[in-house]
């Protein structure tokens, strides 16, 4: 135990000391969720609730909840128009009247976008959060198919479009912070000999690679709080962040990204390749995932490609974390048994070759 | 006396390159084992499967007794010290803490203030390896060799690329270690370092085992005769110089006679000059070395 201070204690010197590392780990989330906030801000208004048409149909048998589904959403400044069938539902949203359209009946809630309103994206599964919500609180009893774990929207609260891209940010710097830091550290350690110089020692490289993501691990965890306290001080965005759930999301999403990086570092041996296909990588899962617009409103394609991305699921925990997003309670807790456990594996594997293949 | 390596026909082969040809080697407590050759000799192959870092193709390795198969056991890296032919310290520490870090591989290990007392670096400390010269860089590699109190050393070209005080300090250090009983495996292309360090050596060239010994006994063997130089006044004609020695060349403004008895050979050169009433001036002897003795054994100089 001893031992294993005086490693962490060391380990910990390094990490402090190496300026561009630390850089990295703690301020490039806050750094990007800033620039992207503003970018998004400037571009769509984000900080403002933004005037969304949404057309309801609501089944006959459902009728008598008309009144309190429109009295929470004006609570809430939504303003619903109610059609009489979901063909003339679906006629709204295809003629673009409204930028969405729901059907609400005992047996399903469908939700129909309209994907020319490209900019209205992000607000409109704000949205349908709402209403899966509000159909649980007022409605009970009734629709018992929506198996929602209870998450309640702050009422009157500035839940805006930036709401919706501070996670995303947040996931996106720190898989780059912890993915690029892990790879490149001991793809560095490789080209200079010191993984050479430890294999000749009696430690294993899994304790050696563990002792290095330690470091990253609180890192990532410190910077994800900084930067949603960042965003609530900046864009006033109030999420209702269950922070228990939240701890969990980024400490499984950091394993996984660390564990990434190990296997990265052993694959690509050279320390610029790493790098290379690290950016790219990210890249591709920047562009297909649920990052920038939701999952829902994705072409066939890119939702097919975002199933295998680690991030999509990543941005889904993370959302519900925040409040700002639907998801069953089972699913969020899958995803983290999955990223803990293939990223530990990854450390694991990782850090035993990464010295193993020392001997050539 | 206690063996702590013994190899037997040990190979590498890198593709289809044998890298090394069947090496039988034995290494004694307490002695400094020297492992000489020219560059590409198959040197830092053979240190390196013994430290672990690489695999042999061929052939047997028993150290401390047991024998090594595949990888080094933790048990035996507990007892041995490493120095790599290149030195690289983890980045963003000082030389205590780089020690310090060293002390959390090993189980057992030393007080890291006597570490950098051994080594001579006690008021480089604080200092971060960058800041430090060639020397005293090679000198704190030592040091993390040491931490672990090793029974056994391995010593790759040590002195390589530093100026010869640096040299001459860390040849200090090396003798200090084996009159502590360790026991020192080095590898080195300069037969200088050899000669003044080791008590037995190997050669080996192209792979190959040359020959064994230790360097009085090889340079007896092979390093030909001894040459004494002198310069005296008047310069002697050839005929004159003759009648000292048949084995006399002239070389600029010194005479060179190349001899097995030196004792002798002085006495027939004193003498001389004072048959001849010349004055004697810089009479040099330059005995055979290890340099000789790989020249006589290979035909190539060390370094070609």
């Amino acid at each position: 135990m001893k031992k294993m201070k005086i490693l962490i204690k060391e380990t910990f010197n390094m990490f402090i000391r190496d300026r561009q590392t630390t850089i990295i780990m703690f301020f490039s989330p806050i750094a990007f969720m800033l620039i992207l906030g503003f970018v998004i801000s400037g571009i769509s208004g984000g900080t403002q609730n933004v005037e969304v048409k949404v057309a309801i149909h609501m089944s006959n048998d459902l009728q008598m909840y008309k009144k309190a589904l429109e009295s929470e959403a004006k609570k809430s400044g939504f303003a619903f128009t109610f059609v009489r069938s979901d063909s003339e539902l679906k006629k709204f949203v295809s003629s673009a009247k409204t930028q969405m359209g729901i059907s609400i009946s005992s047996t399903a809630l469908n939700f129909f976008y309209n994907q020319s309103f490209g900019q209205y994206n992000n607000y409109l599964l704000i949205l349908q959060n709402f209403i899966v919500q509000t159909v649980r609180k007022r409605m009970s009893g009734i629709p018992t198919y929506i198996q929602v774990n209870p998450i309640s929207i702050k009422k009157n609260s500035n839940l805006t479009v930036i709401s919706f891209v501070v996670p995303g940010a947040i996931a996106i710097a720190i898989l780059t912070a912890c993915i690029l830091s892990t790879a490149t550290t001991f793809s560095k350690y490789r080209s200079n000999d010191v993984l050479k110089r430890i294999r000749v020692t009696p430690i294993s490289g899994s304790v050696f690679a563990f002792s290095i993501a330690i470091h990253r691990f609180w890192s990532s965890l410190l910077s994800s709080y900084l930067t949603l306290v960042a965003s609530e001080l900046v864009f006033s965005t109030l999420y209702n962040v269950n922070w228990l759930l939240f701890t969990f999301m980024i400490s499984s999403a950091v394993i996984l990204s660390i564990g990434l990086g190990t296997i990265f570092s052993i694959v690509f041996r050279d320390m610029w390749t790493t790098l290379n296909f690290s950016t790219l990588l990210l890249t591709v899962m920047m562009l297909f995932s649920n990052v920038f617009y939701p999952f829902s409103i994705m072409p066939d394609y890119m939702r097919t490609i975002a199933y295998f991305m680690p991030v999509t699921y990543f941005m889904k925990g993370l959302r519900y974390a925040l409040g700002i997003s639907p998801m069953y309670g089972w699913e969020f807790m899958a995803i983290n048994v999955i990223f803990v456990s293939i990223g530990s594996l990854m450390m694991i594997v990782g850090g035993r070759s990464m010295l193993y293949l020392e001997r050539r | 006396m206690e063996k702590i390596i013994t190899v037997k026909n040990l190979k590498k082969m890198y593709g289809s390159f044998e890298a090394l040809k069947g090496i039988d080697i034995e290494v004694y407590k307490g002695e400094i084992f020297g492992f000489l050759g020219p560059n590409g000799a198959g040197k830092t192959s053979m240190l390196e499967i013994l430290e672990g870092l690489r695999r042999p193709s061929d052939g047997e390795i028993h150290m401390f007794g047991k024998e090594v198969q595949g990888d080094v056991l933790p048990e035996l890296k507990e007892r041995i010290g490493v120095v790599l032919q290149q030195t690289s310290f983890l980045d963003h520490l000082k030389v205590k803490e780089i020690l310090e870090l060293f002390t959390s591989f090993f189980k057992k290990t030393l007080v890291i203030s006597d570490a950098l007392k051994m080594v001579d670096l006690e008021e480089k400390s604080n200092d971060y390896p960058e800041n430090l010269s060639g020397g005293q860089r090679q000198r704190l590699a030592i040091a993390i060799s040491l931490i672990n109190d090793p029974d056994l050393i391995f010593l790759d070209e040590p002195t390589t690329g530093l100026d010869p005080q640096s040299r001459e300090s860390i040849w200090d250090l090396i003798e200090k270690l084996k009159s502590n009983g360790k026991t020192i495996f080095l590898t080195t292309h300069y037969m200088e370092e050899a000669q003044r360090l080791c008590d037995r050596i190997t050669i080996i060239d192209h792979g190959e085992v040359i020959e064994m010994g230790t360097p009085e006994k090889l340079i007896m063997k092979y390093g030909g005769e001894s040459k004494i130089d002198f310069a005296c006044s008047p310069t002697p004609s050839i005929e004159v110089l003759k009648g000292l020695s048949e084995n006399i060349q002239r070389i600029d403004d010194h005479c060179r006679i190349t001899t097995k008895n030196i004792t002798k050979t002085l006495e027939d050169i004193v003498l001389w000059s004072k048959k001849y009433n010349f004055s004697l001036t810089n009479v040099f002897l330059i005995e055979p070395t290890l340099e000789d003795v790989f020249l006589n054994l290979t035909g190539r100089e060390l370094r070609e």
